[in-house]
């Protein structure tokens, strides 16, 4: 039998790359090897940089404002490779800025319109005030603990659907109640943390899509989630 | 008249409060702040001149207690917010403390206030100071303030207030301020460090792999070499290399050493008063908390506060890596003064940075995130619900060398549970 091994990719990872969204990295590393699974990473600079590796998942952050005008210009300029990968299966993860970025749209509080990748039916619209602080999410995958930090407001598609309800938080936009979202095997959100660390079961279901793409079969092994739980519990009674 | 009448009878008030054993500093001010809301104006008016302001997301208490010092060694009459509370409020306070029961401000060479990043461009509404010291733009209690560039954007327009606006070499956002003024004719003055040291900073950038002088450097720093308690650094500006005792260890303090003599560049043009400031710092006192060490006994407890990856690795190298402790507690809270987001305790790498067989215990609210944490890097924390029966168990233990490294909210319980086995110096 041959030992699996799982290619993580790491989408711009020197601009998007905030609050902690490497955690989300570090806890895949973690969960593929403590199963004997293994795990690669792979710094993606520029989206061509995909042909030459076969990714099983990519994970993208949050970034800073004045970071984000050269990986912008990068996603529009190479968005079909993004795109053909997700119909052929890839496993994403996107958070914050890089969520709004694989979007249709982006509407800037002046109004002019900056294109995005066009992957996930997604628009975002500036908004007035930031919505920050600890989330709570009723998904498919478990309860979900985050903590957002967003400006932008997103509104979801025809195409897509929400990764699940707020029950504490404003989520997407603060109005429809939804946040992030599900699309094939990519998955994006507002919601820091990192989200996969305090979220095992959603860790494991992007690890799980992964090895079924790639391998066929999936039987991931139980962990001792105990920490994981504990932590979680914490941060779902913490106060917005 | 008023304004007299108000500060009679605050003295008054911070008298009695004294006497009863409340020494608080948040009373007197917020009186004030609430009566006379152009307070710091009216007296700050005629010396605006001879305001100092010290801003940045790290290592402002440290500098401006350096910054004192060193002035106050070389003959300067300083008044400074010491107590490390850095909006109107603590400024206020520090005023109020300083002048006469008739409401007059004592003749003052200096007033060296830190400030807090946002509260600055309100200060400088009416004022005119001296110079702005800007130490970095570093991951600080981001869920307050949204982004670095807003924190920046704040820094920038306070630097259009003062008269020379000093700044990290390292830091790209506060060079491109720099470089903004430079270019419209404005006083500028920057530190950085010598090629060779480049590899030892640890910046926002450095995190994400690139280590740079952003800009040429008016003073530099060559060397930082850390002993047990201090450190000696050198310092090459003027075509000469100078070197000087710190009482504080860790990179990022000697950056704060440099920042300093920088500042004391700007303020004398006299070489020797220069360097007996200079020289007077080494005798300063640990500022509370900041790497302060505290004795019971046998025990030395090594109290190290962290606010965001960039500190809490420095410390890590400093106070776990370079000094070997047989037992690290991490002290973790989310209240707002910590900053509610704690998602960048996954921004510093532990891995290296702490011996296999230290004994490791997290507390605090968010103790089992920071286990957690560890857990991810390889390490097994035990979790101890409480601060107070965390402290206990250490204090119970049969170890000699701890280091224990709260957040700030849990720096406070840390001091006070640690009290009751001995003597810990008072805040204020």
């Amino acid at each position: 039998m041959v030992d699996k091994v799982i290619n993580v990719g790491h989408l711009y990872p020197k601009q998007m790359n905030v609050y902690g969204d490497m955690g989300n990295i570090i806890t895949l590393k973690y969960r593929l090897e403590s199963r004997g699974i293994g795990f690669r990473y792979f710094a993606v600079d520029s989206l061509k940089e995909m042909k030459r590796v076969n990714l099983d998942i990519v994970i993208g952050g949050g970034g800073q404002d004045s970071n984000q005008d050269t990986v912008q210009s990068d996603i529009i300029k190479n968005s079909e490779i993004l795109i053909q990968e997700c119909n052929d299966g890839l496993v994403g993860l996107m958070i914050c800025g890089m969520y709004q970025l694989l979007g249709n749209k982006f509407v800037t509080s002046e109004g002019s319109v900056i294109k995005g990748a066009g992957l996930l039916d997604i628009d975002t619209v500036a908004g007035r005030e930031r919505l920050i602080g600890n989330v709570v999410v009723d998904s498919s995958f478990g309860e979900l603990v985050g903590f957002e930090n967003h400006s932008g407001k997103t509104y979801l598609g025809d195409h897509v659907e929400s990764l699940g309800r707020v029950v504490k938080g404003a989520g997407n936009n603060g109005e429809d109640g939804t946040e992030g979202v599900v699309y094939k095997n990519f998955f994006g959100s507002y919601m820091h943390g990192p989200l996969l660390a305090k979220n095992p079961r959603l860790a494991d279901e992007l690890i799980k899509r992964s090895i079924l793409r790639k391998y066929n079969n999936v039987k991931l092994s139980g962990l001792d989630d105990a920490l994981e739980y504990a932590a979680h519990k914490i941060a779902k009674g913490r106060p917005r | 008249m008023y304004i007299r009448l108000l500060v009679f009878i605050n003295k008054l008030l911070i008298r009695l409060l004294r006497t009863i054993g409340r020494s608080g500093s948040a009373l007197p001010g917020l009186l004030i702040e609430r009566l006379c809301p152009n307070f710091l104006d009216t007296i700050l008016a005629d010396v605006q001149d001879k305001v100092i302001l010290i801003t940045g997301t790290n290592g402002k208490t440290t500098t401006t207690k350096m910054l004192v010092e060193g002035l106050r060694s070389s003959g300067s009459r300083v008044v400074t917010n010491s107590t490390g509370s850095n909006m109107t409020r603590g400024l206020i306070s520090a005023l109020i403390e300083d002048m006469t029961y008739s409401g007059r401000l004592k003749p003052t060479d200096w007033f060296v206030f830190e400030m807090d990043e946002a509260y600055s461009p309100i200060f400088t509404k009416n004022l005119k100071p001296k110079l702005l010291l800007a130490l970095n733009v570093l991951r600080d209690q981001l869920d307050r303030y949204g982004e670095l560039d807003q924190t920046a954007r704040l820094i920038e327009e306070t630097s259009m207030s003062v008269d020379v606006f000093i700044y990290n070499c390292l830091d790209p956002l506060l060079v491109k301020i720099g470089d903004k003024l430079t270019n419209g004719g404005r006083p500028c003055f920057g530190f950085g460090v010598s090629e060779k040291l480049l590899s030892a900073v640890l910046n926002e950038e450095s995190i994400h792999g690139n280590v740079v002088n952003y800009s040429t450097p008016d003073v530099i720093l060559e060397s930082a070499e850390e002993g047990d308690q201090a450190q000696a650094i050198s310092i090459y500006s003027n075509s000469k290399s100078q070197g000087y005792i710190l009482p504080v260890k860790g990179f990022h303090n000697a950056l704060n050493g440099l920042a300093v003599y920088a500042t004391l560049k700007i303020l004398t043009s006299n070489e020797d008063k220069l360097d007996m400031a200079m020289k007077g710092i080494a005798d300063m006192p640990i500022p509370f908390g900041r790497g302060e060490m505290l004795n019971f006994g046998n025990k030395n407890i090594t109290v190290a506060l962290v606010k965001n990856p960039s500190g809490l690795t420095s410390n890590l190298m400093t106070f776990v890596q370079y000094s070997q402790p047989e037992i690290v507690l991490f002290a973790v809270n989310d209240n707002f003064a910590d900053g509610r987001d704690v998602s960048w305790l996954w921004d510093v790498d532990f891995r290296g940075k702490i011996a296999k067989n230290t004994t490791i215990y997290t507390t605090g609210v968010r103790g089992y995130d920071m286990a957690l944490r560890l857990k991810h890097d390889g390490f097994h924390a035990e979790n101890i619900d409480s601060i107070d029966a965390a402290i206990s168990k250490i204090m119970g233990s049969n170890s000699n060398n701890i280091v224990v490294i709260p957040t700030y909210t849990a720096l406070f319980t840390v001091r006070s549970s640690l009290s009751k086995f001995g003597k810990v110096p008072r805040i204020w």
